[in-house]
């Protein structure tokens, strides 16, 4: 279930992005809980502590102990860094503590994961979905949807 | 895109299409909507088109551009300007209704040049020009506001209660950002990148379901969503939902997203939320009428 561990890795992500008080998420690709390292601009590692109650479970999911993860990442204010340590018990997560900037209280983080997390949402075809209608972002009018189509054809006469 | 939906299982066969506010409406109800009802629906777009659009020359928020003074405010839009001023306070001044300047010097102004200025100016701090008083908004110095996070949340709400002294059932929805009274709709999330697609479902029924992102008004590389402080594009969410009692807390709520983690915004207002990120990792409220496709 190398899922589950993805799962749990994004829920790490997510205690960052509450520091962050804004939107910034830091993506973590690696799946082993060892020494983890992030793609481009956002860089995160993950360090499983050395401890005693370091049990192995059946294999497909983390093992219980404690957990860290060191964040950089971008806010629109700059870049911002973060601690988090994460506690384990049966792959579930019994304990939250965030230190760095924009540290506050570990019982609001705890909140955090109430939330619902998926790690890549693909879609589904509109078509497959009994739904009655969409919602995104708000439809244009016809007069910005106009100024767009002068854009375009300037970029194309002048190109 | 939504022509193609089938709204056959929908007890709404009539309805009224029009273009009003930068976007495009389309009510559904049970019954056919009265002369009356529908000549409210149009007066009151009207009223708040020529108070609110900063895309008329001839507006009230136009004329404050220019000229210093007051707008008078009805209840709701007291409460509206109430709730811009905490999330102003909460988002440390980076969702503001002063914005209005920015998005114009960006090109998006009221004759849509999308044309970016030489430069840009960030928004001016609230307490240097404006007062919220009771009953009206005092303009210490001219400045150029811009509602959008909110003003189309609101006028659904005021149709919505024209609506409802003649009507059981119907659904306002103003190009995506929808109410629904009287029954239930599973309203799609439509994914940012690819419009044939989404993500999940919201059930909606007696609420209202607002939707926000950048993928649509867009120009010359940029677009709408700006953060007020130094005119940058917020691109660390690529899209919002949120659902609401009312479409003014839920189109407020779909942009402060943006700006204020949904925890922090929950104590603000009241919301159901669904946020995107880059790449497609999606975070929201766990509730029973929410479906990710995750």
């Amino acid at each position: 279930m190398q899922d589950n561990k993805a799962k749990l890795i994004g829920l790490v992500v997510i205690a960052l992005l509450a520091v962050a008080g804004t939107g910034a998420v830091v993506m973590l690709n690696n799946r082993e809980p060892t020494n983890q390292t992030s793609e481009a601009q956002d860089s995160t590692t993950t360090t499983e502590h050395a401890n005693a109650k370091s049990t192995e479970n059946t294999g497909n999911s983390y093992k219980d102990g404690t957990y860290d993860a060191d964040g950089s990442y971008r806010t629109p204010g700059g870049a911002e860094r973060v601690s988090v340590k994460v506690t384990l018990i049966d792959s579930t997560i019994t304990a939250v503590e965030v230190t760095g900037s924009g540290s506050g209280e570990s019982a609001q983080y705890q909140e955090l994961f109430k939330d619902g997390i998926s790690d890549v949402v693909v879609g589904k075809n509109i078509n497959e979905i009994q739904v009655s209608r969409v919602s995104g972002s708000s439809l244009t009018s016809t007069g910005f949807n106009n100024a767009i189509e002068t854009i375009k054809q300037e970029a194309t006469t002048s190109a | 895109m939504q022509s193609k939906l089938s709204n056959k299982k929908l007890p709404l066969p009539h309805s009224l299409k029009f273009e009003a506010i930068g976007t495009r409406w389309r009510i559904e109800t049970a019954q056919e909507v009265g002369a009356e009802s529908a000549t409210q629906v149009f007066e009151t777009i009207r009223t708040f088109d020529m108070k609110w659009s900063r895309f008329r020359t001839n507006s009230l928020v136009t004329m404050r551009s220019k000229v210093a003074g007051s707008i008078s405010l009805d209840a709701d839009e007291e409460a509206m300007l109430l709730l811009y001023r905490r999330l102003y306070n909460i988002s440390n001044g980076a969702m503001t209704p002063l914005i209005g300047r920015t998005l114009a010097d960006l090109g998006y102004d009221a004759s849509y040049s999308l044309q970016p200025q030489k430069s840009v100016h960030n928004a001016v701090a609230w307490d240097t020009t404006l007062e919220l008083r009771l009953s009206s908004l005092e303009f210490i110095q001219p400045a150029l506001l811009d509602i959008g996070a909110a003003g189309k949340g609101l006028l659904v709400d005021r149709i919505s209660t024209i609506l409802k002294r003649q009507l059981e059932s119907f659904t306002v929805d103003a190009g995506g950002d929808i109410y629904v009274y009287g029954h239930v709709e599973k309203i799609g999330l439509e994914h940012p990148d690819d419009i044939s697609k989404i993500i999940g479902t919201v059930s909606t029924h007696n609420q209202a379901l607002c939707g926000s992102a950048s993928n649509r008004r867009t120009w010359r590389g940029y677009h709408h969503i700006i953060d007020a402080r130094d005119a940058s594009l917020v691109d660390s969410i690529v899209a919002t939902w949120a659902l609401s009692d009312t479409a003014m807390h839920a189109d407020m709520a779909a942009t402060a997203l943006f700006f204020i983690e949904a925890q922090t915004l929950q104590s603000v207002l009241d919301t159901i939320y669904v946020v995107m990120y880059p790449g497609g990792a999606v975070r929201y409220a766990k509730n029973k009428e929410i479906e990710i496709y995750g």
